[in-house]
């Protein structure tokens, strides 16, 4: 009775008596002729995926005389239970035969609730461990993760990073596709691409199959370049501004002024990601089920949702596993949001806090999750619906339908973005006539100067200067402070505002080199990159 | 104040409005249509106008009143709400002129829009509010057509101040011309929307108005008051900088937004913002929409 299930792995053989079955005509089954004994445990080691982050389970896998049937209990979801049929028909198709016993898995700890197709293989290996085919020391020391298809195959899943990353003490096995995947955080994960090229590894020796196309390093290719943008000053400013301070941007302009154009290029000046959040990054976009062709996420993401967007999918949740939603998939990066007047004020206004804090919390009955979501915010919006209240007299809307619409851009989320910059149509004309702007490179290194600013004031970026070390860490001369009090005066300007200035000013003396006190200029220019888009209102009354 | 009924045919009927080839049977009005025998300029414009063509039209209506004339307008937001104050204006400062006539698309108790409530008030008051359709009529879009025409109508010159290329006010200035009156307009930058309308009013052969005694000359009453506005003999100069004066420039031809600028000039936001910073503590510039433009103070300056 040598039962041990502090184990991960084990094969234990219990009652000696064995069954004969008859022998078979023609080829030999690669199952063994003589039946294990009345019951057999195999025990595996797997993990299931919650939300971005991997939890061990333990497949164990019962065979033992009585009437033929399959089990699979340990709270597992649709997908889990589905599970015996893959399996059943993977083993049947990769020619073991299948036992006519009784089999009951049972996946621990049997209190969390199981999602998703990851337990097939260790099902299947389970099986085949507890039918003798593969020696139980073979997997011993190892973890299994993968679906299985009808024909054997062994399919790629969601989160094989962060569930390699659970399972870091086991070698861990997983579907070929996956494993350049799995190596990003542990060097010995192995893949094969079928269940027989499996069994052909644990049982007769054959080295592991290579993965055909080792992942080449993220060579940090930068997309779009800002050099494609002519004139526009202003906007270019206010994207460097926005990069190098991690400051949230708000593009306000008549359509086709080339605001989702600016957007796209903000990735490109900002600079690589640290390690750890390289890796944050990487595992939420593998729990999301995304590819991972370039291996580790070293240049910042970009996602940009579609308006229709439903709160879950941007906030991250959903029924089975709590996916991470967009939000956190543009951890380290950029969250662009095009037309931010026509999303929900519903998912505006979830966006509030998680845009505070960096961390999305989501809470279900079942389990609760924190997901990481460090974003950098741009928006682009039209001033009214019609678009063109930017110019005097362009605008074509009732003074009701604009105030409708500015309504939703108003409050405590237009609070949140420090940068907001009016973009206007460039004539014709100056689309040939003007210069190719500055390169994204060139913005780039600007940018990285002015983030080691910030890394020596202690942040990462300017925008999360604390209101508190204001003062000491970004002072105001004399000028600049009397510019100030005129505005909070006039009541242009709110007491969270005046801190916002203070943060982009300090960001566009960082970008020229400027340390001290900040001068007049730095402060004025940030007033202007500043702008209320809901300033056109009063013109018409 | 209750309104009065009146019906064609009547004494106090305007006889101009036999003109139109369907005359309202009756008029609504709120106060005292008489005007005097006043001589009845319209003053008509986009409601979604520019500071500076509110200001002009406020002039206008100042001016004209002053030179002894009542000004219709229909006291829509922009353009004719500005001319009606400015007609207000005149009245507190010269006892005796005569008082706004106003033309409604609405009951002449439906105020709209609804923050002209006061303006309503006073027009009622010191002038009259005039419309063809019946207390409690809602202002329905199809009534500001009708109403166009009977400002057509009642006045001998119409002024068209700002419209965009389609405007409302252009169906006024048509109308006006098939009854054989006068139509006025004022030029404007060739680049801003509200303006197209009246540039093209002057492309297809109205006379400009550049100032009060423009519409006076119209009416074959030059000369027989002086403008109101104070016209100096010598523009100030700009005590500002080189690049604000670019600015100014620019800015004289109409509002721009900073972006705009920046892009006309080639220069850094750096150095606009500077130059935009010294013209607003001049008080020469100001933001009022999204865009930067020129105060009074500096449309009288030579840039």
């Amino acid at each position: 009775m040598g039962l041990s299930f502090s184990q991960p792995v084990t094969v234990d053989r219990w009652h000696t008596r064995r069954l004969t079955v008859p022998v078979i005509e023609g080829p030999q089954p690669a199952f063994p002729r003589e039946l294990p004994e009345v019951a057999v445990l195999a025990m595996i080691a797997a993990a299931t995926l919650l939300g971005a982050v991997g939890r061990p389970v333990t497949v164990e896998v019962h065979v033992s005389s009585g009437l033929p049937g399959f089990t699979v209990v340990g709270l597992p979801d649709e997908a889990c239970r589905e599970a015996r049929d893959r399996v059943r028909a993977a083993l049947l198709s990769s020619g073991f035969a299948w036992p006519m016993q009784r089999i009951t898995v049972n996946l621990a700890p049997s209190g969390q609730r199981k999602g998703g197709s990851v337990l097939d293989l260790p099902i299947a290996v389970g099986l085949l461990a507890a039918t003798g085919v593969v020696p139980a020391e073979s997997v011993t020391g190892r973890a299994f993760l993968g679906e299985l298809g009808l024909d054997g195959s062994l399919r790629r899943v969601p989160g094989i990073v962060p569930m390699v990353a659970a399972r870091r003490d086991d070698r861990c096995v997983v579907p070929l596709d996956c494993v350049s995947e799995g190596r990003l955080v542990a060097p010995d994960v192995e893949g094969a691409s079928c269940l027989g090229e499996l069994v052909g590894v644990l049982r007769d020796g054959m080295p592991w199959p290579e993965p055909a196309h080792p992942s080449p390093p993220d060579a940090g290719e930068r997309p779009a370049d800002l050099a494609d943008v002519r004139g526009q000053a202003f906007a270019r400013l206010a994207l460097e501004v926005a990069a190098a301070g991690a400051h949230h941007l708000l593009l306000v302009g008549p359509p086709g002024a080339g605001k989702t154009m600016l957007a796209h290029r903000l990735v490109g000046v900002l600079p690589d990601l640290d390690a750890e959040t390289a890796l944050e990054a990487t595992i939420l976009r593998s729990a999301a089920g995304l590819p991972l062709a370039r291996g580790l996420l070293r240049r910042p993401p970009m996602r940009a949702p579609h308006h229709s967007a439903s709160l879950v999918s941007l906030i991250g949740g959903g029924t089975a596993a709590l996916r991470p939603g967009e939000l956190s998939l543009a951890h380290g990066g950029v969250l662009f949001l095009d037309e931010l007047a026509e999303f929900p004020p519903s998912v505006l206004d979830a966006l509030r806090q998680p845009l505070e804090e960096g961390v999305v919390r989501v809470t279900r009955a079942r389990a609760s999750v924190v997901f990481p979501a460090a974003v950098l915010v741009v928006a682009a919006t039209n001033p009214c619906p019609c678009g063109h209240a930017t110019s005097p007299g362009g605008c074509r809307c009732t003074a009701t339908e604009r105030q409708r619409y500015v309504r939703r851009l108003s409050g405590p989320l237009l609070d949140r973005f420090d940068v907001r910059v009016v973009v206007h149509r460039p004539p014709e004309d100056d689309l040939l006539a003007l210069e190719p702007g500055e390169s994204s490179t060139s913005v780039a290194a600007r940018v990285a100067a002015a983030r080691e600013r910030a890394h020596r004031r202690g942040v990462v970026a300017n925008a999360q200067l604390p209101g508190s070390r204001l003062d000491e860490l970004a002072p105001l001369s004399d000028p600049a402070r009397e510019r100030l009090r005129e505005e909070l005066r006039a009541g242009t300007l709110s007491g969270r505002g005046l801190h916002r200035v203070r943060r982009v000013a300090r960001t566009l003396a960082d970008l020229a080199g400027e340390d001290g006190p900040l001068a007049l200029s730095w402060v004025a220019l940030a007033l202007q990159l500043r702008q209320d888009p809901a300033r056109h209102l009063q013109v018409a009354a | 104040m209750r309104s009065v009924l009146v019906r064609r045919g009547s004494g106090s009927y305007p006889a101009e409005l036999e003109h139109l080839t369907d005359p309202p049977s009756c008029l609504y009005v709120l106060g005292d249509l008489v005007c005097g025998d006043a001589r009845r300029v319209a003053i008509v414009g986009t409601r979604r106008a520019s500071r500076v063509g509110r200001e002009f039209a406020a002039e206008l209506g100042f001016g004209l009143a002053r030179a002894g004339l009542c000004v219709v307008s229909g006291l829509a937001r922009g353009i004719d709400g500005a001319a009606h104050r400015g007609v207000l204006d005149a009245r507190r400062s010269v006892p005796g002129v005569p008082g706004p006539l106003a033309v409604v698309g609405s009951g002449v108790d439906v105020v709209y829009p609804a923050e002209h409530r006061e303006l309503w008030e006073s027009v009622a008051a010191t002038g009259a509010v005039v419309s063809e359709f019946g207390p409690g009529t809602p202002p329905l879009p199809h009534h500001f057509p009708a109403r166009n025409r009977l400002i057509a109508a009642l006045a001998e010159v119409v002024v068209v101040v700002e419209s965009a290329e389609r405007g409302g006010s252009l169906v006024t200035a048509r109308l006006a011309l098939d009854l054989g009156r006068t139509v006025l307009a004022v030029p404007g930058s060739v680049r801003t929307p509200v303006n197209r309308g009246t540039n093209v009013l002057l492309r297809d052969g109205a006379s400009p108005v550049l100032d009060v005694s423009d519409v006076l000359g119209a009416l074959g009453i030059a000369g027989l008051a002086s403008p109101a506005g104070p016209t100096p003999a010598r523009r100030p100069q700009c005590p500002a900088g080189a690049l604000a004066r670019r600015v100014g420039e620019l800015l004289a031809a109409g509002p721009a937004s900073p972006e705009a600028l920046a892009d006309q000039l080639s220069v850094h936001p750096l150095a606009l913002t500077g130059a935009i910073e010294e013209l607003a503590q001049l008080g020469l510039v100001e933001q009022p929409g999204l865009w930067w433009e020129l105060t009074p103070a500096g449309a009288a300056v030579d840039w």
